[in-house]
């Protein structure tokens, strides 16, 4: 449970020369985004506590929204330390969107669709973007080990997320499938959308230029990440649910904006015809970004026939 | 009003849309369509699609062919009527509605596109005076049922695969409940061109699977691979199969019809003869597990990347497992008539496979990276 403290070593401060202008922006990008997530992760917690069955369980999860506080710490410390601008707010809307669905699922006292948005859904993703940044061959030291000491921590909310959902499914399973499915169609796009360098507002806050952040910068790409992220997802419900029940889930996954080059199905999958649809911005387009993109509301959509739906 | 048949064509900036319109401009000299589509759509970039089509089909003008067709902005749900006076200043004298929702999991906007909007359309099209109104569904709008399906309206079968498949029957039946004289097609899956391979739509059906093959196992090579691969027969057609059935069943069939565009079931190959084929050309594993049904795959002790992949095919891997069975008594009188319908057989569908693996960087990336251990292996 305890977040592993991680001292500023002497002389680490100053980071590596092997890495770029290009590389420091995208730590920029990621390190404010991932301080969003912490931001809603520590606002999840605090609001689900009186949710919680027993004190301990309680008391577990202040903990819990207690060491996002630090990761939210340990994240403007590795800005300052690598000098680059983070913001400590939550900028991309996505992340306004999720906290939404948690706060309607608190409101209708529903704690199995709270545990899997807060601890499966943005854990797993955390673990995501952890694991990717404290790969100490792609990134600078500093950040490496940032990374690798919040995702100690994540892998172990997981970890208790899972404990309780499996009380859970065996008291109710009904109630725990019908929130999974709840949940999953409301914040997995919203997660996924953000794997990304593509942006909102952010860039524009931190004065990037968007357009040119590439994940290239850490040996990766959209791509791959969106695939890792997939993979990982799976596991996760895997190590609860039956795939029956999941298999479904994960398909709605190829219709996500941005699966064309990932998954199978659509250059845009999701599918619509109505104007609403008409200012559909690829969210996941590598580098983009401009004004338009900004502008644009993120319906599902999509219209002309094609052929190959079964 | 201008000289020649004016056709409002939906859907035209999707895959079959963009075939219905070169076949209608290729194949009918004196049509021109008038095609609505979203305000975010470039219209170059359709020209652009619609060229290249034209160019591989063989088309010597095509730029004056495209002087046919006309864009237009589609307005938003409940305004569609906003458009009868273009319709009459186009001089639309038949309507072909290809414009469809294609997201299994959004049942509200399955209802309201694939149902609502072809409802609106029709209002629209009766208040146009349109003689007829040619409707694409889906050769799969009867849902799961376990008869042969037939070339008339489905009744309510015991389940449906997705709302796709049950929003397709319902708008079939406003179609025919409209008064409006109608033809309604349903396309099996539709793949790329049987002579080359070459393929514009989205990564749907078939190239679902190949694109998940492609994303999700070939970063490594896998010893083994487990395949959900029923011995059940796929029934794929071809693009220009689809093409030239449609233009021949718009040109030739009575009112009131209904045509399934469907594979000879003799021809048609199973999952399992697919599989085999793309993993003889990419993945080459030491050994294939196959299986006939998806509860007796191993979910959680296969590799994550095939897990990812199961799971994310698995809605149509399952609709493709069901046994459907369809009469083609139409098409069949098509062809005897002259039709040129190439099935798509093993070999025709390789040809596509190949366009794909050809054009695909990481492919290419993973059999240079496996050269030696695939040539040692002979």
């Amino acid at each position: 449970m305890n977040m592993t403290s991680v001292a500023a070593a002497p002389g680490a401060a100053e980071p590596p020369s092997a890495f770029d202008t290009g590389y420091y922006d995208l730590i920029a990008y990621v390190v404010s985004n991932a301080i969003a997530g912490e931001i809603m992760a520590i606002e999840n917690y605090s609001e689900m506590v009186h949710l919680m069955p027993t004190t301990q369980a309680k008391i577990e999860t202040v903990m819990q929204a207690n060491e996002e506080c630090k990761h939210i710490l340990l994240l403007s410390k590795l800005g300052r330390t690598l000098d680059i601008g983070v913001q400590r707010r939550i900028v991309e809307p996505q992340w306004n969107t999720i906290r939404k669905h948690f706060s309607n699922a608190v409101a209708r006292r529903d704690l199995p669709a709270c545990l899997i948005i807060q601890d499966l859904m943005t854990e797993t993703m955390a673990i995501l973007l952890y694991r990717t940044l404290a790969a100490e061959a792609e990134t600078d030291p500093r950040t490496a080990q940032v990374a690798a000491a919040i995702l100690k921590d994540e892998l172990e909310h997981l970890e208790i997320g899972k404990a309780r959902l499996r009380e859970l499914l065996a008291a109710d399973p009904a109630a725990v499938h019908d929130a999974l499915a709840w949940a999953h169609h409301r914040v997995m796009p919203e997660l996924f959308a953000m794997i990304s360098t593509s942006c909102h507002f952010l860039c524009d806050d931190l004065g990037i230029d968007c357009g040119s952040l590439s994940l290239g910068s850490i040996r990766t790409d959209i791509e791959q990440l969106r695939v890792r992220g997939l993979e990982l997802y799976v596991e996760t419900l895997d190590s609860l649910f039956d795939p029956k029940i999941t298999n479904p889930l994960i398909a709605s996954m190829s219709a996500y904006e941005g699966a064309s080059n990932m998954f199978p199905q659509a250059a845009s999958g999701a599918a619509c015809c109505g104007s609403q649809a008409a200012n559909r911005v690829p969210a996941a387009a590598a580098s983009c970004c401009g004004p338009a993109a900004k502008a644009a509301p993120a319906e599902a959509a999509c219209c002309a026939q094609t052929a190959g739906q079964a | 009003m201008r000289a020649g048949r004016g056709v409002l064509l939906t859907g035209a900036s999707g895959y079959l849309g963009s075939l219905i319109a070169t076949t209608l401009l290729l194949g009918e000299p004196d049509v021109r369509i008038l095609a609505p589509v979203r305000p975010g759509h470039d219209p170059l970039a359709l020209l652009a699609t619609l060229r290249s089509e034209l160019i591989a089909s063989g088309a010597v003008a095509p730029e004056a062919m495209l002087e046919r067709l006309s864009f237009t902005a589609l307005p938003a749900f409940g305004s569609l009527a906003a458009l009868l006076p273009e319709l009459a200043a186009f001089g639309i004298e038949e309507v072909v509605h290809c414009a469809a929702c294609l997201d299994y999991f959004d049942e509200a906007a399955l209802q309201a596109i694939n149902v609502g909007l072809t409802e609106e359309l029709l209002a629209l099209a009766g208040s146009a005076g349109v003689r007829r109104f040619t409707y694409v569904s889906t050769a799969f709008s009867s849902g799961y049922v376990d008869h042969r399906i037939g070339e008339t309206l489905h009744g309510d079968p015991e389940g449906d695969p997705t709302d796709y498949t049950k929003t397709k029957r319902l708008a079939e039946r406003r179609v025919a409940e409209s008064g409006i004289a109608y033809l309604i097609l349903r396309p099996s899956i539709v793949i790329g061109h049987s002579g080359d391979g070459r393929y514009s739509g989205k990564r749907y059906g078939l190239y679902q699977l190949w694109s998940g093959i492609e994303r999700l196992l070939c970063r490594e090579w896998h010893e083994t691979i487990h395949a959900f691969a029923p011995r059940e027969r796929i029934n794929l057609i071809h693009q220009d199969a689809f093409q030239n059935a449609f233009l021949a069943g718009w040109q030739q069939l009575p009112d009131n019809s209904i045509l399934n565009m469907v594979a000879a079931e003799a021809c048609a190959p199973t999952v399992r003869d697919l599989w085999v084929l793309w993993l003889e050309a990419v993945n080459r594993p030491r050994q294939t597990v196959f299986y006939d049904r998806m509860a007796d795959i191993p979910s959680r002790a296969i590799p994550p990347p095939q897990r990812a992949l199961l799971a994310l095919a698995s809605v149509n891997l399952e609709i493709i497992g069901h046994p459907w069975r369809f009469d083609r008594a139409g098409l069949d009188r098509l062809i005897a008539a002259g039709v040129t319908f190439p099935e798509a057989t093993l070999a025709t569908i390789e040809i596509c496979q190949n366009r794909l693996i050809d054009q695909s960087a990481a492919i290419e990336k993973f059999l240079a990276k496996h050269e030696q251990r695939f040539a040692l292996a002979g």
